[in-house]
Parts: structure tokens; sequence; C-alpha cells
């Protein structure tokens, strides 16, 4: 039996302590106000009556007084100093400078360039640049940096990083995962067109292993992430043989070397060689994780039998475990934070894994 | 007529507490559907361009944003400039909405952007949870013994969880406080939900080990055996 830890029960006190806080006040009227203000509208005043005399006149020319005055007073529809943030809120073409700081984007934030090009900085992290007429928008932040690239030219340099995959960007259903290198990443009407000037980088279709590309060379992929042009001879012969060590898989680097470009799976399930081992560590985590935190003994016994999804994203790591049933939530906790110490080989979408598992104590 | 209920009484028969209640269930659940179709025409309206729409929607929502914000940033220096900050971003984005997901989702997303991106930029400054929180009374007249000490607590308890990376604040704060489920968190927050479900496990267990850190929260962590209380998921029992 495992009991509950005191400090839990401690912390659960507080946080009900803590729901009960109070907001502080706050002037609602005075920040409606400014919010109307500010977003380029007066608020509604009620009209005077007037007798019939005179009135007239005067309305009429208070009237155009006052449409004059709000013409005058009314600011811009957006505040200038308001940096835009939010889900799918669009950053204008900054006029100067043209550098934006990668680490303040939002998720899912837009950014377009005009006649200039626009620097996008990730602090010891990446740097992508958008040419001229182009627009990208951001997919991930943190340790993974990943920019869809909408329209035009995107140009990367990413800082050598001990993470496989550091840096993503996606053209439709091709993507291009790199770490420690330089490349560049070319929109076509139909195609994307990828060059590396330093490092490797790994190119396919999302969610399905693809092949590697090293400095100096170059690749056509149209938006499935299928390569369609041919590699030069001297660019075949720059290329290790197979038994060199991978830059993403076992998988992509064989495949980097076939002269027919048709990309195929390693397995049925896709899964990269080696995959089964972090399998057999989730399997054991899970039966430990149901040993640890389920009563049982004497005449009781517990027996779980789950179908276990398992989506490995293509840096190794576990990005989804589905079971059906579901495992009870203390179980399923304990599963959640075994799976994050789990790593499995890399491959250049990832790949999913189905197990039935019958589990017993 | 089983709408006549004039009052309350054990001499009804069963059956005019079933009618009764069964009615009540259907008002209740078509004032929730207007109250839903309301919101949804709100948001269109003010799409639409409707100012007085989007002004009833920030008097809907502030209560709500102030709260997120404030417990986010532990401190209301900087809550009405966030919360405005947050409307504005709205008024921005708000053509944006699509739909796919909840409005409150959206609004929740946009107020976790907003104040995160708050943080980042405010980085050089120094740090803010330290102070005490403003609940601070407005005359002067000395508070009761248990509200200083409450205050005290929430103080504490609000510098442990601002000493929480910044991804497991943000869950645990949407998740313990703001109630919210975790496919919802994921949704704000856009990561798999199995992370959150992480980011939450591995929170709260860092803020349990750190209460004796705070010599407010220490005295709750009872010495010695305490209560046990048994966790296990349903289990059938097999004859032997």
């Amino acid at each position: 039996m495992k009991p509950r830890d005191r400090n839990a029960s401690a912390l659960d006190r507080l946080i009900a302590e803590a729901r009960d806080e109070k907001t502080p006040a706050v002037n609602w009227d005075a920040m409606e106000a400014a919010l109307v203000k500010r977003v380029g509208e007066t608020p509604n005043t009620p009209a005077r009556r007037r007798g019939t005399g005179v009135p007239l006149l005067f309305a009429a020319a208070a009237l155009v007084l006052s449409v004059g005055a709000f013409l005058l007073l009314r600011g811009p529809a957006v505040h200038p100093d308001v940096a835009p943030v939010g889900p799918v809120s669009e950053i204008p073409t900054p006029r100067l400078p043209h550098h934006i700081d990668g680490d303040a984007l939002a998720l899912g934030a837009v950014v377009t360039s005009g006649v200039d090009e626009v620097v996008v900085e990730h602090r010891g992290h990446a740097t992508w640049t958008l040419s001229p007429e182009s627009a990208a928008h951001v997919e991930s932040v943190g340790d993974i940096v990943a920019v869809a690239l909408d329209r035009g030219i995107v140009t990367a340099k990413v800082v050598k990083s001990p993470k496989p995959e550091s840096f993503i960007v996606r053209v439709e259903h091709t993507r291009i995962a790199v770490h420690g290198t330089r490349f560049r990443v070319v929109r076509l009407d139909s195609s994307v067109r990828v060059d590396v000037e330093e490092g490797v980088v790994g190119v396919g279709p999302v969610g399905k292993p693809g092949f590697d590309l090293r400095a100096p060379d170059g690749a056509t992929v149209n938006f499935e992430g299928i390569r369609t042009d041919i590699p030069t001879a001297a660019a075949q012969s720059r290329h290790p043989s197979a038994g060199a060590a991978p830059t993403i898989s076992a998988a992509n680097q064989a495949q980097a070397h076939q002269k027919s470009f048709d990309l195929a799976p390693a397995d049925e399930d896709g899964m990269p060689r080696g995959a089964q081992v972090g399998i057999d560590q989730t399997t054991n985590s899970v039966e430990t994780c149901l040993r640890e935190n389920t009563v049982s003994g004497g005449d009781l016994h517990v027996t779980v039998q789950t179908k276990m999804t398992l989506r490995v994203d293509g840096n190794g790591k576990v990005g989804e475990a589905v079971f059906a049933p579901p495992l009870a939530p203390n179980v399923g906790a304990c599963v959640d934070a075994a799976l994050e110490k789990i790593s499995f080989p890399h491959s250049a979408g990832g790949f999913v894994a189905y197990r039935v598992l019958e589990l017993s104590r | 007529m089983h709408g006549v209920v004039a009052s309350a009484t054990d001499s009804w028969p069963p059956m005019f507490w079933d009618a009764r209640s069964s009615f009540e269930r259907s008002r209740r659940a078509a004032a929730k559907i207007t109250r839903v179709d309301e919101a949804a025409d709100l948001v269109a309206r003010c799409q639409a361009g409707s100012a007085d729409a989007f002004r009833q929607l920030f008097r809907n929502h502030r209560e709500d944003v102030a709260r997120l914000v404030f417990r986010m940033t532990g401190n209301s220096t900087d809550l009405e400039d966030l919360v405005q900050e947050v409307f504005l971003q709205v008024h921005k984005s708000i053509a944006d909405f699509r739909g796919d997901a909840r409005f409150s989702t959206w609004l929740y997303r946009l107020t976790v952007n907003v104040v995160l991106m708050h943080r980042r930029s405010a980085k050089s400054r120094p740090q803010l949870v330290a102070e005490a929180l403003a609940i601070s009374p407005k005359d002067s007249r000395p508070l009761p013994d248990e509200q200083v000490a409450r205050q005290r607590r929430m103080n504490a308890f609000s510098r442990l969880v601002h000493r929480l990376s910044e991804k497991k604040r943000t869950v645990f704060i949407l998740h313990e406080l703001e109630g919210l489920a975790p496919s919802e968190i994921a949704k704000i927050v856009g990561a798999p939900v199995l992370t959150v479900r992480t980011r939450l496990f591995y929170a709260r267990r860092e803020l349990a080990s750190m209460l004796r850190d705070e010599p407010a929260l220490a005295g709750l962590v009872p010495e010695g055996d305490g209560n046990l209380e048994v966790v296990a998921p349903v289990a059938r029992r097999e004859s032997t």
C-alpha cells in the first residue's frame, strides 16, 4: 500500500486557501474608458433635449463641431507601442530595426517581411531570416523551435546542440529538422528547395522517415516530402558509407544512399531500429507503476488489460501515451513521470506504436 | 397541471416532484443553451466591429482575466496594465478567432501569452514575488491574527509557486487554482496532454517538498506518522 504524502495533504490545504484568495480591486470603469479610447472609440454620451426655437441651427453647429473634435482627437486604431501577441496575431513588418526577439514570440505568431528581410533571433539557439516578401508562423518555442514557412524564403543558422533536433522548418507536409547547421529553405509553387551550407539536415515527410542532406548539398522535394531531383555524382561521392554514424536515424542514413529516392518505412510501424528497447522500458514502467500504486494481496488480485498507443516524436521523446481503457489517475501520473525519462532512437518524423498490455498483480 | 407548483411540501405526491424537477432541469438546460448562444453571438458581433459588443465582452470576462493575471504574476503591481493589454490583444485578434475552441480557452491562451511575454521582457527587473501581495486593508486598524497568518501563508505559497519553472507554474495555476482540465490546458499552452499531466505531477511534487523552506508553511506539515491515506484504483476481488 502506498500512503499519501503528508506534504501533499498540506499542499492541498494551501491550494484550497489560494483558490479563495480575492483578486485586488480594480477600477473597471476607468479601465474600460481607457480601453475604449485606446481602441479608437468615444464613449456614448446622452443627447440633451433642446427647445424647438433657435436650436436647430445651434444643434447643427454643435454636431459639426463635435464631429470635427472627434476626428481630431481620435487616436490610431492600434496603439503604436503595443507589441501584438497571441495565438494568431500578426506581427507587422517592423520598420527599423528589422530584428525580432524570437523568445518573445508566442505560439502561432505570424512574421511577415516586406521589402526588407526580417531577422528573428532565439538567443543562444537559432537565428532565422525571412527574405523579402516572405511569411512564416511559429509552431513551437522553447527547446525546439519550429517554424512553418507560409511564403517565400527562410535562411536559418542554428547553434550546435546536443539535442538531435532543435530547430525545424515545415512546409506543408515536408519537414526539415536540423541541429548545428546553416541551411536555406525556399518555398516554390509546388515544391521546396533545401540547400545546406553547413552541417546536416534531415528532410522528409511529416511523420515518416526522410533522408539526410549534408553541406554543401541541396535537394528539391515536393510538398509531401518526396525528393524530386537527382543528386549529382559529386554529392553522392561525398556521402559516407552505410556504416557511418547516422545523424538522425539508421533508416535515414540508409535511405540517403539509395539510388531511387522513394522512401520506405523501417518496419511495419515505421519504427526506427532499436525502438523495441524503449517500448520494453515503457511496458516495464507501466507494470512498476501498477505494482506501486495498487492494493493487492490476500485474495485480492488486480488485473489490467489496456491498449497502449505510444506516439514518439522525432527527437526520441514520448509525445503522447494513450491507454484504452485509461489507467487509474495515480497509476497514470506515475506512468507519465516514467515516460519522461525514456528515450527512443531519433527519427525524421517520429512513429506510433501500439501494444496490448495485460498486467496483473 | 404540474406547472402549478405552489410550494414545496412533503404532501405532494412523488410524481409532481419528478415533473417539477424535470421541468427545472429543462429550464436550466435551455438557459444554458441560451447563454452559450449569447456568448457566440457576442463574439460574432465583436468580430463584425461592434463597439458595444466589445465592451460587453470586456465586462463579461474582465474578472476572470484579472484573476488569472494576478495568480500568474503573484502581485498587483502590473495587474491593471496587463489586463488592459489582454483586452487590447482581444480587440486586435478577435477576427482570427475561428470558433474551433471555446472562447474562454482562446482568451485564457491569450492571457497566458501576454503574462509570459511580460515576464520575459521584465527579467532584468527585481523579483516582485517576494513583495507582499496587495491584500492590504484600506484602514490602519490591525488585522485579526488569523487574517495576518493567512496573508503570510498566501505570500509564502506564492513565493514557492513562483520558484517553479515557467512551464510547471503555468499548468499548476491553470489546473489547481483555475480548475481547468488537462485537456483544456493542453490547448492553452500548446503542449500534449501527456506533457501537461507530467508537468502537473512534478509541480505538485516539487511544491510539496518545498513547504518546509517557508517558515509560515512548515507548521502545516505535521511531524510523525500523521494520517495515512490509501490510494488505489478500483480492483476486483478474485476468489483464491
